[in-house]
């Protein structure tokens, strides 16, 4: 375990830089983008706007008018004690802002993750050891046109041709029927309920989102049915069920590992559309309202936390490696 | 359908707007209409007492949509239409406004000005009680407007107090505006939710933003706050107690009203097709549609914006400097034709800078119509000669402008060819550039670094909205350069500027309404802007809200919902 330890450490210190790097660039970001939020919270007033004076006053509290480096020291000295500052639009902690909003994406997301993994890989193996069949085909185009198909556009789609047409059986939109809670209700209902609420969303993400990993598990597989152990393992005279999901299988899996640590962040990323269209209350509709209002500390926060997640994503994988690959050793 | 009468300022608006220009600016204020006018004491009602009400009426729930999460509950503090959509209905402001945009009584009983137009004074309704018991008082009223006056306050309403230098409290019920100077729009002005001064006793103003009561509304409105679940929806439920039910017959009527947060558009019209919105106000390009396929499943509300698309031409550089090639630019454009074309006829072509419904409306306005012969007449007075390419030149110097719009409308990209194509029919060859609101402002509107853009503006109730677009005194660029005012034009014409300050100080509509014809008459003239669409907008309600008003310029609005009801 040792090594497992001095590995953890090592990679985390190495973060350290890249995160630094990171913030750089989340709050040179928002400093090119034209506008500020003094602008975005006078212009309720038209008088406001024509008062030089009430924007150099909102300005002059926000610290707007400190010098740039300042201000990115300020930003990051405060992260560093756990401040993340406050939202200019909606006057509250930034913590508060995302804090009522992750766990409506996390919950959607790992749903999604779920039926992604669970359906692509086994879809991709069929795929590759059925090439060029009828199953092929069907698995082929479906998962281009998943990939194809604009996400906003299947959404939409779904709204009319399922939801509306359901009978109120399938919302149009949301996340849950307000009052139906655990404590009057049975948590059966509750879960129904959510259940209703999530059915669309989850199927744009995982029909968006199994494709990319469906070709990759079909090409890998591909290709590891052509090594020379899968040759050896049939000479050998296993069963065909044993050669393809013990021994190739295994090894199929890697590369479609290797591509999964970015899929946390922009899991988050991907939700702005799914999150707006769905009125589903996530990260990325307020993150994209923030991007909107140009509220800085908002914007900079869900920017840094994507790339948290990123690295927290490709750690996992590099750990993961090792229970599927014993030729990788911690050191 | 989002909009509210107590921040009439902040329909008022324009950045956001431009965001969304036109097919959906958040709309105009509208106030609700009420008995009487002017200075006048409220008559005793003869209507039935509240619980006395007509019992079919009470009841039901009414579902409305949230585009985006509001910012802060607080009536003085926020700065989002989403906002005051809730605090609209919780809050009680001193004045409402008729369907002439009249100012009426609400929490102020009447009012006057003193005779030398420097102390307003009000009198308040006695026994207002807000939603936890208290009773409104004249204290609470100076409170509130002088928490906007606080050096520490961080909301966006200082600026239209600047003209009040005191608040007294008389008495109890009598407050006392002190003017710097007579300030006839002065209605618009103070007309903000008065806050209870005791919930915010001990609480600096530069704190006020932290105070649970900001977030958690006690109000004297129609409506008493429930529930706010951030990114999902707000709940408010009827006031049996609010003091205005007597003389509207026992309003409010709806018993729950439910706002769900609904960012696209799309999605929202879904929900109202679905019967899980009872008002929306689509997507323009969907209104034909609805008004064929739900005859009589949906019930329509159509009104004309308080406000308009137009373009900036900046009277300050060259060749613009010179009233004539303004001219010549808005006689050369067919907005009839372009309007139709880009904005599929849910629009008209505005007269001039005051909307028709308005009471200051000038009628017999001299407006530059379409002539190109005209224009090309205009042209050569100014001096130009047509090239041998059809182009107007002077001293060697080609007609060649630039036009900045914002990218991303099809409806803006539709207007920009258009009139770009009427512009080098006359020889006047105009190049467009698309670029982002923001940036469009900062690197060319604010230096001045352009001669023609595209914006979108709203006005309030007050022909004073002219003042902070029009008067010079917002023209004069700061010591980088910069505009940031409305006035990005630099258009400073003095005769208008007297007559602006004029309109302001004048007590007497019938004046005022003189005044503000004759600043109407100059700025079309001086052509500092061409004025090319004001939408006409529909809003959709499910038919079983029953006695909908249709404000002018607000539509739907929710500040006569205490007059809707349901029947299923």
């Amino acid at each position: 375990m040792t090594g497992l330890t001095r590995f953890l450490v090592k990679r985390v210190l190495n973060m350290i830089p890249l995160l630094f790097i990171v913030t750089i660039l989340s709050f040179g970001v928002m400093q090119l983008a034209p506008g500020g939020p003094e602008y975005i919270i006078l212009s309720a007033e038209a008088d406001a706007m024509s008062d030089p004076a009430a924007v150099e006053a909102l300005r002059e509290k926000w610290g707007l008018n400190d010098p740039i480096p300042v201000q990115y020291f300020r930003w990051v000295g405060n992260m560093l004690q756990g401040d993340f500052g406050r939202s200019y639009y909606y006057r509250l902690p930034v913590k508060e802002v995302l804090g009522t909003a992750l766990p409506n994406t996390i919950q959607l997301n790992v749903f999604a993750l779920f039926f992604i993994y669970s359906l692509s890989i086994p879809l991709g193996v069929i795929s590759a050891v059925r090439q060029y069949s009828k199953t092929d085909m069907v698995v082929t185009a479906t998962a281009f046109a998943g990939q194809a198909a604009p996400s906003f556009w299947v959404a939409t789609m779904l709204i009319w041709g399922v939801a509306m047409k359901s009978n109120g059986l399938i919302p149009t939109n949301g996340i849950a029927t307000p009052g139906i809670n655990f404590d009057t209700y049975g948590w059966i209902s509750v879960l129904a309920d959510r259940a209703r609420y999530m059915v669309l969303p989850l199927t744009v993400i995982v029909f968006g989102g199994l494709t990319g990993l469906t070709r990759y598990m079909r090409s890998s597989m591909l290709e590891v049915l052509r090594e020379d152990y899968v040759r050896t393992a049939r000479a050998k005279g296993l069963a065909e069920k044993v050669v393809i999901y013990k021994h190739a299988l295994r090894n199929a899996v890697l590369p479609i590992l290797a591509v999964s640590g970015g899929l946390l962040s922009s899991m988050v990323g991907g939700s702005v559309i799914i999150e707006n269209v769905f009125s589903w209350p996530g990260i990325g509709r307020v993150a994209w309202q923030a991007v909107n209002n140009r509220d800085y500390n908002v914007s900079m926060a869900v920017m840094l936390l994507g790339a948290v997640l990123t690295m927290i994503g490709y750690l996992l994988v590099d750990i993961a490696y090792v229970w599927v690959d014993p030729r990788i050793k911690y050191d | 359908m989002r909009k509210n009468r107590k921040s009439l300022a902040a329909a008022a608006v324009m950045l956001a707007l431009s965001m969304v220009l036109a097919a959906c600016g958040p709309k105009q204020s509208a106030p609700p209409p009420s008995n009487g006018g002017g200075t006048q004491t409220q008559t005793p009602s003869q209507q039935q007492p509240t619980n006395q009400a007509p019992k079919s009426k009470v009841g039901g729930e009414l579902n409305l949509r949230l585009d985006q999460d509001p910012d802060i509950l607080n009536p003085i503090l926020s700065s989002s239409a989403y906002g005051s959509m809730i605090y609209g209905l919780v809050y009680s402001s001193l004045f409402d406004f008729d369907t002439s945009w009249a100012p009426k009584p609400d929490l102020a009983k009447s009012w006057e000005t003193s005779e030398d137009g420097l102390t307003f004074t009000v009198y308040l309704r006695e026994g207002v009680k807000f939603h936890d018991g208290a009773e409104l008082t004249a204290e609470d009223v100076v409170f509130t407007m002088k928490a906007i006056k606080d050096p520490g306050y961080t909301g966006p309403r200082a600026a239209s107090l600047s003209s009040v230098e005191d608040i007294i409290a008389k008495d109890k019920y009598t407050v006392e505006f002190k003017l710097a100077e007579p300030f006839a729009p002065i209605f618009t002005n103070i007309n903000y939710g008065i806050l209870q001064a005791k919930l915010f006793e001990g609480t600096a103003i530069a704190d006020m933003e932290n105070h649970p009561v900001s977030w958690n509304p006690v109000g004297t409105g129609p409506y008493i706050f429930k529930e706010y679940v951030r990114g999902q929806y707000a709940l408010l439920e009827r006031n049996p107690n609010w003091f205005r039910s007597e003389e509207e017959g026992g309003a409010p009527f709806i018993q729950t009203i439910r706002m769900k947060v609904i960012p696209d558009d799309q999605t929202a019209l879904a929900a109202l097709e679905n019967g899980e919105l009872d008002v929306e106000t689509p997507p323009p390009a969907e209104v034909k549609r609805l008004l064929t396929e739900y005859q009589g499943k949906l019930i329509p509300v159509q009104y004309e914006r308080n406000g308009w698309g137009y373009m900036l031409l900046n009277t300050t550089r060259a060749p613009l400097d010179d009233v004539k090639v303004r001219q010549a630019l808005t006689h050369a454009l067919n907005r009839q034709a372009i309007v139709d074309v880009a904005l599929d006829g849910e629009a008209v072509v505005p007269p001039g800078p005051i909307p028709p419904v308005s009471w200051a409306y000038k009628q017999d306005l001299k407006t530059l119509d379409y002539d190109p012969a005209k224009a090309e007449q205009l042209l050569q007075e100014a001096g130009w000669t047509k090239g041998a390419d059809g182009i107007y030149e002077k001293n060697g110097q080609k007609l060649e402008l630039q036009f900045f719009a914002t990218a991303g409308s099809s409806l803006i990209e539709a207007l920009a060819t258009m009139a770009r194509q009427d512009w080098e029919k006359v020889g006047i060859k105009v190049d467009v550039q698309l670029m982002d609101f923001n940036a469009m402002n900062e690197t060319r509107l604010q230096p001045g670094e352009y001669h023609i853009a595209f914006q979108a503006f709203n006005l309030g109730l007050d022909p004073d909205s002219l003042y902070s677009l029009f008067h010079g005194k917002f023209a004069q660029p700061n010591a980088q350069g910069l505009v940031t005012s409305f006035n990005r034009m630099r258009y400073d014409n003095p005769e208008v500027n007297a007559l602006l300050e004029e309109g302001r100080r004048e007590s007497d509509p019938e004046k005022r309404k003189e005044i503000y014809g004759q600043a109407q008459q100059l700025i079309v003239n001086d052509a500092p802007v061409i004025l090319m669409y004001s939408n006409l907008y529909t809003d959709f309600h499910t038919p079983r809200v029953k006695d909908v008003v249709n404000f002018p310029g607000g539509g739907a609005t929710l500040d006569y919902l205490y007059q809707w009801y349901i029947e299923e």
